[in-house]
């Protein structure tokens, strides 16, 4: 990892270089804790438990995306929202719409073939 | 000795002035909702000692041989003596000699961080020096209700870390009374406005 006084002297080669080594050890380390919180919640026999400090909690979240909008009426589920992707197009088409900001940042994606 | 309980300690850092109304020698209001939650204790206690089991309450694996069977049992009695003057006193409503366990009921809303916090839960790790962990079973106050969200079970363990606080909090309310302050949870004219006070209608400073 490079030291906070070195990052404004590298090269963009290097902190791109810098990016990739920490990029692949977040997902490596995102998918080894997975691996440890399926080993966990296989063991588990209570809904909750602390354990070295940490509360472990066996929650349910339910997911709705097959649900149909006949369905949802019928459990009186539907409310009016703001179409985000209406609204983006016409952003970036130029128009100023009242009450929108926006924020610049830097997206990194791998483009080498493999 | 004065034997100070979970609750009146509790009572001492929430509202002091109720401290002189137990000296009085009065009692709280009684409401309905204290008591409500008794039938859940007690489906509870005998589906976990095996005297009677509950299909409702299959999923809880950890048994109790010993459970409260009257108020105030001895066979559920934890006694912490503090110094000369001042010891506590509680009841767990069971707990497991051999595995090192005792058995916490509360009906309500509780989740595994209030547990965790509880100085009653700390206090009963106190009493119970070689007690490695508790089981919290949590849920409804009426059984009923049991079928569609049955009750929750907690572990949450017992550490050398929660004995000392739990000793910290004791000797901080013991240093309330001696003190000699009392006017905790009263207004500026010395007045018991609280319509929660744990004594309600009872409560000698609301008659002044």
């Amino acid at each position: 990892m490079l030291q906070p006084e070195d990052l404004a002297t590298a090269t963009k080669e290097q902190l791109v270089k810098e990016f990739e080594v920490a990029d692949n050890a977040k997902d490596e380390m995102e998918a080894y804790c997975k691996v440890i919180r399926d080993e966990l919640a296989s063991r588990m026999q209570v809904n909750a438990e602390v354990v070295n400090g940490f509360s472990l909690i066996k929650t349910t979240k339910y997911v709705f995306k097959n649900v149909t909008m006949d369905v949802a009426r019928t459990f009186g589920a539907i409310k009016e929202a703001i179409d985000t992707v209406v609204l983006n197009k016409i952003a970036k088409s130029g128009v100023q719409i009242p009450g929108a900001s926006s924020t610049t940042y830097l997206m990194i994606r791998n483009v080498t073939q493999k | 000795m004065i034997i100070l309980s979970f609750s009146t300690i509790n009572m001492l850092y929430t509202a002091s002035h109720n401290w002189i109304n137990k000296q009085m020698g009065l009692k709280p209001e009684d409401r309905p909702y204290f008591k409500r939650g008794r039938a859940a204790h007690r489906i509870i206690q005998d589906h976990v000692s095996g005297v009677r089991l509950d299909d409702r309450l299959a999923h809880i694996n950890y048994k109790f041989p010993i459970v409260e069977t009257v108020d105030f049992d001895p066979k559920c009695k934890i006694f912490v003596p503090v110094d000369k003057n001042y010891a506590v006193r509680g009841y767990v409503d069971g707990h497991d000699p051999v595995n090192r366990r005792f058995l916490e009921i509360k009906t309500g809303v509780w989740s595994i961080g209030k547990y965790q916090n509880s100085f009653q839960r700390k206090i009963y790790s106190l009493g119970l020096p070689s007690y490695t962990e508790s089981i919290m079973v949590t849920g409804e106050w009426d059984p009923n209700a049991w079928k569609m969200a049955p009750p929750k079970v907690y572990i949450v363990p017992s550490t050398p870390k929660d004995r000392q606080e739990a000793m910290d909090w004791i000797i901080g309310g013991i240093n309330i009374i001696e003190k000699g302050d009392f006017s905790g949870g009263l207004d500026a004219g010395g007045v018991c406005t609280n319509p929660y006070c744990y004594y309600g209608v009872n409560c000698h400073f609301k008659h002044l």
